[in-house]
């Protein structure tokens, strides 16, 4: 079976992670699909500037000026260390890049077919099911929170507000949002780090998960790990859905507090 | 067809050419038909990332609430008009001053605004004057002298019993008991109402009749207030509710009946939540939740809900406000009664889109200022270049139970 990573810039925060997490467990991946059709949907060059300009209305220029950069700079305790980045740097100048314009493009259907049976760490981009269909491929998510329980959006948040504890699982894509099986889910503990800020809770949170996709990966070839089907109704009431500005301001003052 | 576009260019013509409203026109002009942008094929519209703290959430309700005191100002008698842009104010439109007095007298206490009090007292003496010999109140407003409604006296009751439980004056209940005798004596044995329905139909909505009738059977004691309630409750869900949560003959028009308006899907679910609640009925609560849950789906996948929804939950026409805010309204509630946050949240991004709606940052004159329209953009099908009373009255309700909702959920989490 293939491994392989998907991300619309090398800069990705989560991609550099789950990628890191991947070489310390000792997985070199088969492959890098690079799409610009996750996030920012762009084609190189002219056709870039002439969508973004069109679609996004001028509102993604400080996104086009700053895409060389590195994304919002996240607190040295929850990056990567600067040997981590190097390792990942030196993968990424030697691995298989897959250009493709789009993660649901027929051209990038078509490459993910020819893979024979691959599984991939996903970042950036809601699959279709034309994707997701394909029988010989298994695509992985990373969820910074507890499934079934927190599925949807904001769910870092979500759990704070709910005094639940903050999970990261790792499951498969499915075309329902977050119902795809369960590979792996781990608590993760909070209470021995400083954390004032819903932001610095997400970035803990997501850099705690993304650092299971590795483990995880091996843990399935190993056979100590399977998938496990989510047994939750799938009712959209069920799902958790962005937070209200209000509601996260009055979380940010208890979290401020504590 | 013809005729309906024809009304349409003289309404936009006059309003933008004779009114002192052609700013708000204009406003929605812009704001609706250019403020639109498409991003991969989707339409984005203005609101979709708009949001309001609570200080301008306080000064929309206030907005609202005096907006409310200018239409009883602008009357004739105590009772609240509506204001058209180009026909200006109707007179007092009975159902809905029945109705709005909870809404001010809620606010009013909140507030200690004696003063308005006393206004709504008026209110609920007119009321009472203009009581029809057998017990009913008309329809539509008070200029059109139209015969007694049962879904129109239902309203009535609604602030009757209100101004009963703050005045306990018995003259108040006196009336609102005389109307529920009448409603009780005009039911079908199958437990619809037909005589004295709007346009001589069975409507599914009249569960918003049944809990002002409850609420009288919670007073008096009067078991047959409960049975016929009852009964037209179980009309409703047994045989008028579709497996998907939605109703048929729910609409207040023999055309349009294959795809209702909001409004008056939220009449039923309105009255089916307060019903079940009332008598503790976990089949009737369920009957609610499942409507209303279905356009939790759809406002959580489109960002708004439509004017209109056929049986399939497919959306026609353009926001109705009323229907919106009451939509918000019974999301509330059900955070009340779930304790699910995912209620509350989808309440205030509506009521986001609501208060959006109303700032229109446009001068404008004491009779739109802080009113909501019918529809959104004001031409839109439903009450076109209108403000209707109701509007304002149901999106303050939804301001109203926010603000006090909001204080509950930040006490579970604390």
């Amino acid at each position: 079976m293939k491994i392989g990573l998907t991300t619309y810039s090398f800069d990705n925060k989560d991609f550099r992670e789950q990628l890191s997490s991947m070489l310390k467990n000792g997985i070199k991946p088969d492959y890098i699909l690079l799409h610009y059709g996750g996030k920012f949907k762009y084609n190189k060059g002219f056709n870039f500037l002439r969508k973004t300009l069109k679609q996004q209305r001028f509102k993604s220029l400080p996104f086009l000026l700053s895409y060389k950069k590195n994304k919002p700079s996240a607190p040295a305790k929850f990056k990567l260390s600067e040997s981590d980045s190097k390792e990942v740097d030196n993968y990424i100048s030697l691995a298989n890049i897959i250009n493709a314009k789009g993660i649901n493009a027929p051209y990038t259907i078509n490459k993910i077919r020819s893979l024979g049976v691959t599984m991939i760490a996903c970042n950036g981009g809601r699959l279709h099911s034309d994707v997701l269909n394909i029988s010989t491929a298994v695509f992985l998510n990373v969820h910074a929170s507890k499934l079934p329980m927190y599925r949807g959006m904001n769910n870092v948040e979500w759990a704070l507000w709910e005094h639940n504890e903050i999970y990261g699982t790792i499951h498969k894509i499915s075309i329902g949002i977050d119902e795809g099986d369960i590979l792996y889910q781990e608590k993760i503990d909070t209470s021995n780090i400083e954390l004032k800020t819903i932001s610095d809770y997400r970035q803990y949170c997501f850099f705690k998960s993304n650092e299971m996709m590795g483990m995880a990966i091996k843990d399935y070839f190993d056979k100590k790990l399977s998938f496990t089907k989510q047994d939750a109704p799938r009712a959209p009431i069920a799902q958790y859905y962005i937070m209200h500005p209000i509601l996260k301001e009055y979380l940010q003052k208890r979290l401020a507090q504590k | 067809m013809i005729k309906s576009l024809l009304r349409y260019a003289k309404n936009f013509s006059i309003s933008l050419l004779f009114t002192g409203e052609r700013k708000i026109v204009l406003k929605d002009f812009r704001r609706f038909s250019l403020g639109r942008k498409v991003i991969n094929n989707q339409v984005i519209n203005p609101w979709s990332d708009k949001t309001y703290n609570e200080e301008e959430r306080s000064e929309a309700l206030t907005k609202a609430v005096n907006w409310l005191l200018h239409s009883q100002n602008s009357m004739s008698d105590d009772g609240f008009g509506s204001y058209h842009i180009i026909n200006k104010w109707t007179t007092s439109y009975v159902e809905t001053s029945g109705y709005i007095i909870p809404t001010l007298l809620k606010y009013a206490k909140k507030e200690q605004k004696n003063d308005i009090i006393k206004k709504l007292i008026a209110s609920g003496d007119w009321l009472v004057s203009i009581q029809k010999p057998s017990g009913g109140w008309q329809g539509e407003c008070i200029a059109d002298n139209r015969p007694e409604v049962v879904f129109n006296t239902g309203q009535v009751i609604r602030g009757l019993l209100d101004i009963y439980l703050y005045t306990n004056d018995k003259k108040y209940l006196e009336s609102a008991t005389r109307s529920c005798d009448w409603l009780c004596s005009i039911q079908e044995n199958e437990g619809y109402w037909k005589k004295f329905a709007f346009r001589g139909v069975p409507r599914v909505y009249d569960s918003y009749v049944d809990a002002p009738l409850l609420q009288t059977y919670k007073i008096t004691k009067n078991e047959l207030y409960k049975e016929k309630a009852r009964k037209n409750l179980h009309w409703i869900i047994d045989n008028k509710q579709l497996e998907n949560g939605w109703f048929e003959d729910c609409d207040n028009t023999i055309k349009r009946n294959d795809r209702p308006i909001l409004h008056t899907i939220s009449y039923t679910i309105d009255g089916l939540l307060d019903c079940g609640l009332l008598l503790n009925d976990k089949r009737i609560i369920d009957a609610a939740t499942k409507s209303a849950d279905k356009l939790f789906e759809l406002f959580s996948k489109n960002k708004y809900l439509n004017g209109r929804y056929d049986r399939n939950w497919e959306g026609s026409e353009s926001i109705i406000c009323t229907g919106s805010a009451q939509i918000a309204i019974i999301w509330i509630k059900l955070f009340k009664l779930t304790k699910n946050i995912q209620y509350l949240n989808a309440a205030m991004k509506m009521n986001d889109i609501l208060i959006l709606i109303q700032d229109r940052s446009v001068k404008e004159s004491l009779n739109t200022l802080g009113a909501m329209p019918g529809s959104y953009p004001i031409w839109g099908r439903y009450e076109p270049f209108s403000f209707p009373n109701w509007a304002t009255k149901y999106f303050a309700d939804s301001l109203l139970l926010e603000k006090e909702c909001l204080k509950e959920a930040l006490e579970l989490s604390k």
